[in-house]
């Protein structure tokens, strides 16, 4: 009875330590899924069990497509939902100087007068961006994150009938985060910077938390189809970004210095690792996901480039649970 | 030191949306439950003191049944000493019919009838404190004798007055008497001063 009681509250929670499904339903091309134990050793690394792909579904996937992407998967455990960036909305905000117990109900009085969703049709979630330790003066800020009610109430119901009912849904930032967080030497700040079919993301951390994300709209087929000059100013473009970011973080975070980034694997050879590389002033890395994971049992996700920068996001998402195996 | 991470989960548990009337009916249900309950621990309770009224009861009884009996055998201890008591009382004149009956076996054949009527007139008379020990009826009816113990002289004097009008009618007379102190053994014993006597 207490296990149950237990393993109630941790999925109520999204506290799990097992390891996770994660099912990925971006704004691309394929449905993604993978399954990661984080039970693990804590010499050892989270181990990836399963991946799935499944090529022609959009955000909103019906009940077959997802239903054959489960039985590709470890169903025993919890399931993790990832949503599409449109599908939610993240931003910055000062922190409400209320007690904690009072922080859902006062930052939902501060969005619903941004927007025009009455406060009840919202899901929040909020995260600090800690500085109180290093810069205890400055003003407090969060990152809030709201999704409309009624429309996950939907999904959760289109998931029901594919017998998919998640304990977590989670953004990408965050699953970038966990990635870049797991990257992070002692003292540093790091920058991830990943591209999927819609854009090249940006994730700057500092001790596992996030400090800064930017996302550059840029889809890839334009990308693919665009000459080698237009490719350069794309370049260029992110590469400026990306400085500016560096910028900010210096002046807003001057605790955790950006010294080196790191370059996710792309979809196609975009030639961004050259590029930056190249012409930006720090260490730049490509990413080697057997740094982080174990990929023995599945070789075609160590294997194909592609493949890893579609199960980048679920993989960071299932790393929630692995703060010390990762 | 390195803050906790925190982890966003956007699936949360919204309210229900009859929440006043689930919790009504929660409210309501529970309470179902606890009188359900309750009445199942009031019925038990209750069963529980009318089986202990029921022993009580029983025991009552017993004990009244056992009083009854001791009552009784106290009552009848009663009589029995009120009997023994007049056992007691009799036991001078059951000495003196046995007196009498012995000496009706040694007295002879043709005498039955002066014996019997010198018998007659002697238990017609009653002396307290005295009582006969032996009656004897010698020389073919003419002669009796009498021999017994008194609590005192004058009693035996009295007596021995009223045994010669008794014994008028039938030509006898006691004009003998003779008298003494019982034994100083058996006075103390007996705890009072007795005379015996021998009247003819």
């Amino acid at each position: 009875m207490a296990s149950e009681l237990s393993t109630f509250v941790c999925m109520e929670f999204g506290i799990n330590n097992k390891g996770w499904t994660v099912i990925d339903c971006n704004d691309g091309p394929s449905l993604c899924a993978v399954s990661l134990k984080t039970a693990v050793r804590t010499s050892e690394r989270p181990q990836v069990l399963t991946v799935a792909e499944l090529a022609g579904q959009g955000s909103e996937p019906d009940a077959a497509a997802l239903r054959d992407l489960m039985g590709q998967v470890d169903r025993s455990l919890p399931v993790l939902m990832m949503l599409a960036r449109t599908q939610y909305r993240l931003r910055v905000m000062p922190e409400p100087t209320v007690p904690q117990r009072e922080m859902q109900a006062t930052l939902r009085w501060s969005l619903s007068t941004e927007g025009d969703s009455p406060l009840e049709d919202i899901n929040l979630a909020w995260m600090r961006i800690p500085t109180e330790d290093q810069l205890p003066s400055r003003p407090k800020q969060i990152y809030a994150v709201t999704i409309p009610k009624p429309w996950l109430t939907a999904r959760l119901a289109a998931w029901r009938q594919a017998a998919v009912r998640p304990k977590v849904v989670d953004i990408r930032e965050t699953a970038l985060r966990n990635i870049a967080g797991a990257l992070e030497r002692p003292g540093e700040g790091l920058a991830l910077i990943s591209a999927d079919t819609d854009g090249v993301g940006m994730v700057f951390t500092h001790q596992g938390s996030l400090y800064l994300d930017r996302f550059i709209e840029q889809p890839l087929a334009e990308l693919q189809a665009a000459d080698s000059a237009t490719r350069v100013q794309l370049h260029e473009r992110i590469a400026l970004q990306l400085l500016r970011s560096i910028d900010v973080i210096g002046r807003s975070y001057p605790f955790m210095p950006i010294t080196r980034m790191v370059v996710a694997p792309s979809p196609e050879s975009l030639g961004l690792l050259e590029h930056l590389t190249a012409h930006v002033p720090l260490t730049v890395e490509p990413l080697d996901l057997n740094q982080l994971f174990d990929l023995s049992k599945v070789p075609a996700l160590a294997q194909s480039s592609a493949l890893q920068a579609r199960c980048l996001v679920p993989l960071g998402a299932a790393l929630r649970s692995a703060k010390a195996a990762a | 030191m390195k803050a906790p991470v925190t982890h966003i989960n956007l699936l949360q548990r919204s309210a229900p949306v009859h929440t006043v009337a689930l919790s009504l009916a929660a409210l309501l249900v529970l309470t179902v439950i606890g009188l359900v309950y309750y009445g199942s621990q009031l019925r038990a309770q209750s069963r529980e003191a009318t089986r202990q009224r029921d022993e009580v009861a029983q025991q009552l009884k017993n004990v009244q049944a056992r009083m009854a009996i001791q009552n009784g055998e106290q009552a009848k201890s009663a009589q029995a000493i009120v009997l023994r008591k007049e056992l007691d009382a009799l036991q001078p004149q059951s000495q003196v019919a046995q007196a009498l009956v012995d000496a009706v076996r040694v007295a002879q054949g043709g005498r039955a009838d002066e014996f019997a009527r010198a018998l007659t007139a002697m238990t017609g008379l009653s002396e307290p404190g005295l009582w006969l020990s032996t009656l004897t009826l010698s020389a073919g009816g003419k002669r009796l004798e009498l021999q017994g113990e008194a609590s005192t002289g004058a009693s035996v004097l009295r007596y021995a007055r009223r045994a010669n009008e008794s014994l008028q009618p039938q030509a006898l007379r006691l004009d003998s008497l003779e008298v003494q102190t019982a034994a100083a053994v058996a006075a103390a014993a007996s705890g009072a001063s007795t005379v015996s006597f021998r009247l003819y």
